[in-house]
């Protein structure tokens, strides 16, 4: 990947690759795979929570896993739409 | 606006009409870039967003304020009161417009600059409505004004499509052209009253290709 990704971009990611484990993921797992800081990580992670694109799940031994919501399921689908407009119209 | 609603008085009913489409195309526009800024919470959206409402609230304020005046141009003798006060419409409609559309354009501006501080955008917000306000001729300036902001919007536009290379990007460049070149007509008017036919035709290019660029971003 040779350009910057922009945020949407990287949310759009993160969403793909818990939707490629089954909808479930832990944080390192997604850290690794997306190619993010800690720091960028849990900036990330807070946004998707809030913005109610995925949920936190803690089990016993403390252990944290994000699964994919409704809502993440439709952003990923509307995705490509946003894509095309902001790139129409040179936003983000 | 006044003399040309006076000098153009044959294209008086197709603008009001052209404005009213605009209006809906611009509100069409905003409306998808504010729940796409409420999904994304990117600054630039919600600025787009909000940029092309008071730029479709503009031509709203145009299509009503000359629709409101129609009846009163077209009577053969208007009495001297009946005149002031489709003066009165004409000026209000007309400083309506002027203000919302500056403002929409002073906005989607201040996107292409990409600085984060309200402040910006507070200045020249100021600095474009106070030449507007005091000047002797409002109508020079402000087409003057609009013409320099979408010189800086083109400006963004063609270099987003040198960057992207993409259908899409074009459309949007050669829009803001049309618009920009219709900013130009719109200022010449006052010398010739068919630049205001043009610059009406050239608006309408404009929003013909926003719409179609905004119905190819739906397409799935």
């Amino acid at each position: 990947m040779n350009q910057k990704r922009d945020r949407v971009s990287i949310i759009n990611d993160i969403l793909l690759l818990v939707r490629s484990k089954e909808g479930e993921a832990g944080p390192t797992h997604i850290m690794y795979k997306a190619n993010l800081s800690h720091q960028m990580l849990s900036d990330y992670m807070a946004e998707m929570l809030a913005k109610g694109f995925m949920v936190e799940n803690v089990d016993r031994k403390k252990k944290r896993t994000y699964t994919i919501t409704d809502k993440g399921h439709a952003f990923i689908r509307d995705y490509q739409t946003i894509r095309k407009f902001f790139d129409s119209y040179g936003l983000s | 606006m006044a003399s040309e609603c006076f000098l153009v008085g044959c294209f008086l009913g197709y603008d009001i009409v052209l404005a009213a489409i605009f209006a809906l195309v611009t509100l069409a526009l905003s409306i998808f870039a504010l729940r796409v800024s409420a999904i994304t919470s990117e600054r630039s959206v919600k600025l787009f967003g909000f940029g092309f409402l008071l730029i479709s609230l503009s031509y709203f304020a145009k299509a009503f304020f000359n629709f409101l005046v129609l009846p009163g141009l077209g009577s053969s003798v208007p009495t001297m009161m009946k005149l002031s006060f489709v003066l009165s419409l004409v000026y209000l409609g007309a400083y309506a417009h002027m203000i919302l559309m500056l403002a929409g354009l002073i906005v989607l501006a201040y996107m292409t600059f990409n600085v984060k501080d309200a402040r910006i955008l507070a200045i020249l917000l100021l600095l474009g409505f106070l030449p507007v306000i005091i000047s002797d001729n409002p109508f020079a300036v402000f087409y003057l004004l609009a013409s320099l902001c979408t010189l800086f919007i083109v400006y963004y536009y063609v270099k987003n499509y040198f960057k992207k290379r993409q259908l899409l990007s074009l459309m949007t460049a050669v829009a803001f052209i049309l618009l920009f070149l219709g900013c130009i007509h719109f200022f010449a008017s006052s010398m010739n009253p068919l630049f205001y036919v043009l610059a009406n035709m050239l608006e309408l290019g404009a929003y013909v290709l926003i719409f179609i660029n905004f119905c190819l971003v739906l397409r799935k």
